[in-house]
């Protein structure tokens, strides 16, 4: 996964202006990245009177409990340890699905291991852009006989919307080195258990590129949820942003501490997992 | 310098079709193991696509409701001005403007980061992370941020503004606001595109760089003569995703402007066209099939442009 | 790497007893379905939802459901097309848009002799094509106005008061923008003789509908009824000087009384900061106009008064009293495919029972529509006053369905100044006759007998 980053000494410093300059434009950069979200971040510790008596004003301070008495409300409201399990089963389950589909066509693809393989390609890229509609989709739920039925997350979190990532997997896939596939083939390995065992494994710095991106995906998604299924228990987590989004008001202060009470599973998982992620991408995922 | 002298694999396999295939492989049983994502594009994309251009011979107006076989009518009829404010002329203009811009600004941004992030320093991996957080945070959660970034009377733009002795509506006024739009959109997205260039950046062998940085070239020819040109095929690939992104995105822009102010893109307008109760769905259908048209022409434009530089550069 | 790997493989384990969800049929019999797009009234639907449990010992639980407005008709499609839908919140706009296919007229019950008879009417509509009486099919449960709120303390410093004519409103209005041409040291004020939340655009809709009840419903009254006559009838066009005037006078407001930098201002934001008043060095701004569903969130510390935008130089109508443009909010209906109707219906009939409305009225701030129940809030009182107002209901609720209107985001051009008034009107008329074919059609169902 290192192998890019062959450690050599450098033959030049760079010159202190290229430091100085290239430290500003990170910590420039770093600011713009960070002050939106300390602002969510102020609105979300406000009670409802002080949002309204003075929206960009600096929260007031309080006791721990009351401080964050909009998360406590948000966490209760939207019922996120009790939907816990389920909304990680669901986005986790589509995820992985979403990596084993991606990593199966893209094999075959990148190592052009049948005729017309470049076709196929095409027409995966092409079907990026055909048209859908919401009405044709529920018709076709319907139809499918899935109407209320979780498996319908998986089908759209876990096989939809997978072009870029086919895309980007067979990159991948086609720097891996050929020797071994010949090797394993003529040693008689079979083709899905020559995939399963070594491509996914040698893919796995892009697959969790992959893996993040559509469970990020899937867990921020709130209307698909809503719109194919009924019942309470079979709703995810982001759902109960609609609690805080009234017909014609809002209630800001409760919708910052819902938004970042939704975030925040995810940007624990993100801090966990970026070094796969980045380094993953960064490791050869696109290699040019 | 194995890496420098392969090219993609993707963009190989759309240059050649018809390659050997492996005679180890029976192309059978590779052909099955592309079957569930191409299942998958069939019941998602193609059964959908084939309903959508049924509804577009009708004057389909929601579920239960009569409907009518109309013809081609609809084809002709969306192009009639449909709303004084905004057109579909005007709004294939905005995704025009909103999508070079966008494409333009973010790809030397998320390239200049790259390199800057890609020098080795301590902390590196917490900027890199740090950049590319948006990209997890959502669409609901960006527009929410930016609407209280750009409220026009007490946000901190606003307040900012203000110190200067001067305001402005902000997101409501005609001409910046796409400006602004734009912005949100490159500070959402320019992490992801950032990431992908740190791969191609790492991939660049050192000894490719000692050896130019040794012929005695500066830190500027060096990115130009070198480092660019190895880029190509990351290049290439952050572009594609970029411009057929861009093209396509409505969600934050209805978020943000709710497509006020001279921000209404072609994704966007047909969009809120097909929510709205009151349309002919049939219409909103034909949009639809008129959008993924256009969609395929520029990035096939683009596909067929960039394999002609690719040659040229060969040549 | 390996780790990560074996983590991947045990959750994929852990997943897959997951298709043992696989096995669930279609809308269950022992649940009620109720869909809303007021998020704000959960607290009421869910006391209601306990009571009715309590009473239907057969029903196992309500799904109750909300929606906001952006995603409601996703999710409407969504249930009507599966059926799992009971009861649901619509509007009158919705229903002359065509929903009123799927709702099943509403049986009589003994709350309803308490409502008062013009919410009925409200709620009935004929279906030429079947003939016979008018049927109620929905039940509004509340009514807001287009009015135009103002600070009392600052209009008491100009020395004005309510205006009672066009002319009257230009000039409080111009008295405003010319007392707010000062700038304080150091600090450039956004200033504006009139808010409202112009980015979110629907909230202009409120201003026109109020021109449109003034300037239609004194110099043409009979335009709405006589909307079915389009063919024969030359004077119902919508490019007519009094249209024109419509759009003309929109605009006027839009451009010379509303700052342009009120144009970035999102609806939610418009109550607050009307409510700031002028205790702030922030800004200050007299008026906002908004579509009264802001009652419940006004908390302003000073008086805040309303009065009914007039739009012509004599608002008085054949009546003697004034028009004031009024819209019926949300609505209760049972989906006429329903599996439970009987239970629909007593579910409406529990949210309308006197305490649990009573408790309805006082938090949402609205009319009551019953004759048991009261209103106590002086502002909302002063707003539904019968012997000063005629209510109008307004202009997009009164269309014929699929019949094309003009868009917020026009009418928001309009105000910036950016397209004409007769831009607009001809626009307008343009798209009546070009759909002339498509909204006959559908024109049967409406309020009166044609």
């Amino acid at each position: 996964m290192k192998e890019g980053a062959v450690k050599v000494k450098k033959l030049r410093k760079e010159p202190v202006w290229v430091t100085i300059l290239c430290t500003a434009a990170l910590i420039l950069m770093a600011l713009v990245m960070v002050f939106p979200l300390l602002l969510v971040l102020n609105v979300s510790l406000k009670t409802q009177t002080e949002f309204n008596q003075n929206p960009s004003g600096i929260f007031d301070w309080k006791p721990i409990g009351e401080l964050f008495s909009n998360y406590s409300y948000a966490f209760e409201r939207m019922n996120i340890f009790g939907r816990l399990l389920y909304t990680v089963a669901m986005t986790v389950g589509s995820a992985l699905i979403s990596c084993v589909v991606v990593t199966l066509v893209a094999y075959p693809l990148a190592r052009n291991h049948f005729k017309g393989s470049g076709k196929v390609f095409g027409f995966i890229l092409i079907s990026m852009f055909l048209p859908g509609s919401l009405v044709a989709n529920i018709f076709l739920v319907q139809n499918l006989g899935l109407y209320n039925n979780p498996v319908v997350l998986i089908i759209f979190w876990g096989f939809g919307g997978l072009t870029v990532y086919i895309f980007m997997t067979m990159q991948f896939i086609s720097e891996l080195p050929k020797d071994l596939d010949e090797a394993a083939f003529i040693d008689g390995c079979g083709y899905f258990r020559y995939i399963f065992q070594f491509v996914i494994r040698l893919s796995l710095p892009i697959l969790s590129t992959v893996f993040i991106l559509k469970l990020v995906g899937a867990w921020n998604d709130f209307l698909t949820p809503y719109i194919y299924l009924i019942e309470d228990r079979f709703m995810t987590i982001s759902t109960g942003l609609f609690a805080f989004r009234g017909q014609f008001s809002s209630n800001w202060p409760g919708l910052a501490a819902a938004t970042f009470s939704v975030a925040l599973p995810v940007i624990i998982l993100y801090v966990f997992l970026q070094r796969y992620i980045i380094e993953g991408m960064a490791a050869g995922a696109l290699k040019g | 310098m194995r890496t420098i002298k392969q090219e993609s694999g993707g963009m190989r396999t759309m240059r050649k079709s018809r390659l050997k295939t492996t005679p180890l492989v029976n192309p059978y049983v590779a052909i099955a193991a592309t079957l569930p994502a191409l299942l998958s594009i069939f019941v998602l994309a193609m059964l959908p696509a084939v309903i959508n251009l049924a509804i577009s011979f009708t004057d389909y107006h929601g579920v239960g409701q009569p409907f009518e076989f109309v013809g081609f009518e609809n084809f002709v009829r969306v192009f009639q001005v449909q709303n004084a404010a905004v057109g579909v002329w005007d709004s294939l203009l905005n995704t025009l403007v909103f999508s070079v811009c966008v494409v333009l600004i973010q790809q030397p941004l998320s390239l200049g980061m790259a390199l800057i992030v890609n020098r080795k320093f301590k902390g590196r991996s917490f900027f890199r992370a740090l950049y590319f957080m948006p990209t997890i945070l959502g669409v609901s959660v960006v527009g929410f941020t930016w609407q209280l970034m750009f409220d026009p009377v007490s946000g901190p733009i606003a307040t900012l503004l203000s110190r200067f002795g001067t305001s402005s509506a902000l997101l409501g006024e005609e001409g910046l606001s796409m400006a602004l739009v734009i912005i949100v959109a490159i500070w959402a997205n320019f992490g992801y595109a950032m990431v992908i260039y740190i791969a191609g950046l790492s991939n660049i062998s050192e000894d490719v760089r000692e050896a130019a940085q040794l012929d005695g070239a500066g830190s500027f020819k060096l990115f130009w003569y070198v480092t660019l040109p190895l880029l190509k095929s990351t290049l290439a690939i952050n572009f594609w995703i970029s411009i057929s992104g861009t093209l396509s995105m409505y969600d934050i822009i209805y978020v943000l402007t709710n497509g006020a102010a001279g921000t209404t893109t072609l994704a966007l307008y047909i969009f809120k066209l097909a929510t709205n109760s009151s349309s002919n769905q049939g219409q909103a259908a034909v949009l639809y099939i008129y959008f993924s048209v256009f969609v395929t022409a520029v990035m096939l434009i683009f596909n067929f442009l960039f394999r002609r530089k690719e040659k040229e550069v060969k040549a | 790497m390996k780790r990560f790997a074996k983590i991947l493989c045990a959750l994929l384990a852990a997943i897959l007893p997951l298709g043992a969800f696989a096995a669930c049929g279609g809308a269950a019999s022992d649940v009620l379905y109720v869909l809303s797009f007021k998020p704000e009234y959960d607290e009421i639907f869910e006391e209601v939802n306990q009571i009715f449990l309590d009473e239907h010992p057969e029903m196992s639980s309500v799904d109750y459901r909300t929606v906001d407005t952006n995603n409601y008709n996703s999710v409407f499609t969504s249930r009507i097309q599966s059926g799992y839908l009971d009861v649901f919140t619509s509007e009158v706009t919705y229903m002359m848009q065509g929903s009123n296919n799927y709702m099943e007229p509403l049986e009589h019950r003994d709350y309803m002799d308490d409502v008062k008879d013009e919410y009925l009417t409200l709620g009935s509509f004929y279906d030429p094509s079947e003939g016979g009486e008018a049927e109620l099919l929905t039940m509004p449960i509340e009514r807001v106005a287009n009015v135009v709120y103002y600070n009392k303390d600052i209009f008491e410093e100009y020395g004005l008061s309510e205006p009672t004519t066009w002319e009257e409103f230009c000039s409080v209005c111009q008295t405003f923008s010319d007392a707010t041409k000062y700038p304080v040291a150091g600090k450039s004020r956004i200033e504006s003789p009139i808010i409202f939340g112009a980015r979110s655009e629907w909230p202009a809709m409120a201003i026109l509908n109020s021109v449109v009840a003034d300037v239609i419903g004194i110099n043409q009254p009979d335009f709405f009824d006589e909307i079915v006559n389009y063919d024969t009838n030359t004077n119902i066009r919508f490019n007519n000087a009094n249209w024109v005037e419509v759009f003309e006078k929109t605009q006027q407001i839009g451009t010379d009384y509303v700052d342009s930098d009120i144009y970035g201002l999102d609806y939610s934001f418009a109550a607050t900061y009307f409510s700031i008043g002028n205790t702030t060095n922030n800004s200050w701004y007299p008026m906002m106009i908004d579509g009264t569903w802001v009652n419940s969130q006004i908390t302003a510390e000073f008086e805040v008064g309303a009065f009914a935008l007039p739009a012509v130089s004599d608002p008085t109508n054949a009546e003697g009293k004034k028009n004031l443009s009024v819209k019926t909010g949300a609505t209760l209906s049972v989906f006429n495919r329903s599996n439970k109707k009987d239970a629909a219906q007593d579910y409406i009939e529990i949210f309308f029972r006197d305490e649990i409305y009573q408790k309805f009225v006082d938090f949402a701030k609205t009319p009551s529509v019953k004759e048991t129940v009261e209103q106590t809030d002086t502002l909302v009182n002063s707003i539904f006053d019968e012997n000063k107002y005629t209510f109008v209901e307004a202009y997009d609720s009164r269309m014929p369905r699929y019949f094309p209107l003009v868009s917020a985001s026009e009418v928001v051009a309009l105000m910036k100044g950016q397209i004409t008034a007769q831009t607009v009107a001809d626009t307008l008329q343009n798209q009546v006759e070009l759909n002339k074919v498509d909204w006959q059609e559908y024109t049967q169902l409406s309020h009166t007998k044609s």
